[in-house]
């Protein structure tokens, strides 16, 4: 029995060190590669499996476009990471009473909710 | 038999042996029986000694017992807004929803529930990332006559 835990464990960290090096080196790499350009970029599956945005569509023009300090740009790529981002990290590194507070299910539920909203709206 | 003990400074007692178990008494506590001399360090005297060789509590509970989750269970909300917006928003959604039925159930008092559920989405977040990296470079493909 004890075997599946620590397979779970060792699984969920292996991927999730592979996740962040692979963000990081997208985001170095989008830094200096404008992704609206000629450059070859990351294709979203969300929107090449149905054609629609997904939340996250955006991201790396929003990201290039910070990069060079237009933040009109970014926003207008992508408004919903500049509150998805922060949130993120907050959910991350906060503690105590904020983080029971982030955590109440209303909270989560709001949350889930709301990027389906976001999702949709830009889709109309 | 009775038994009185000298405990913080104070004489007590009488007590039988059964009661002086519950008691907070050392070894070097002195007691004192008819039969004794003198008082005696409770780890000295026969009819106390027994007391010290045996664990304080007779009566353990059964190392089978379902340990208790003291914590509660990580939610990863963090890494689930992360994977909404880079890679895979449904998967995302789903695994934000399950860290809220984790804090749910904890809150709830479920707690054996709750860490079920905390596990739950440990596996959709790894089978989230394995299949990011598997559409991320097939998507990536996609560009291959570009070049």
């Amino acid at each position: 029995m004890p075997a599946a835990p620590l397979l779970r464990r060792r699984l969920l960290a292996a991927t999730g060190i592979a996740f962040a090096i692979a963000v990081a080196a997208a985001a170095v790499y989008v830094a200096f590669n404008d992704p609206a350009g000629d450059a070859p970029a990351l294709q979203c599956p969300f929107k090449q499996l149905t054609g629609y945005d997904c939340p996250g569509c955006g991201a790396q023009r929003a990201f290039h476009a910070m990069v060079r300090g237009d933040i009109a740009a970014a926003w207008h790529f992508n408004p919903a990471l500049f509150f998805l981002i922060p949130l993120a990290l907050a959910y991350t590194a906060s503690r105590g009473r904020l983080r029971r507070l982030l955590h109440t299910p209303a909270a989560l539920i709001a949350l889930a909710a709301g990027i389906i909203v976001w999702t949709v709206a830009r889709n109309l | 038999m009775k038994i009185w003990i000298f405990l913080n400074g104070i004489q007590q007692g009488p007590y039988d042996l059964e009661q002086l178990g519950q008691l907070p008494i050392e070894a070097s506590t002195p007691v004192w029986y008819d039969g004794l001399e003198a008082w005696t360090p409770a780890g000295a005297a026969p009819a106390t000694a027994s007391l010290f060789a045996l664990p304080a509590d007779p009566t353990p509970p059964p190392p089978t017992a379902p340990v208790e989750p003291s914590h509660r269970p990580p939610t990863y909300i963090g890494w689930s807004i992360l994977l909404t917006v880079c890679c895979c928003c449904p998967a995302g959604i789903a695994a934000i929803i399950t860290g809220a039925i984790t804090s749910s159930r904890w809150n709830s008092g479920d707690h054996e529930g709750a860490l079920q559920m905390s596990h739950i989405t440990e596996w959709v977040l790894i089978v989230t990332i394995v299949l990011a990296f598997i559409s991320g470079p097939f998507g990536l493909t996609c560009l291959l006559p570009l070049f």
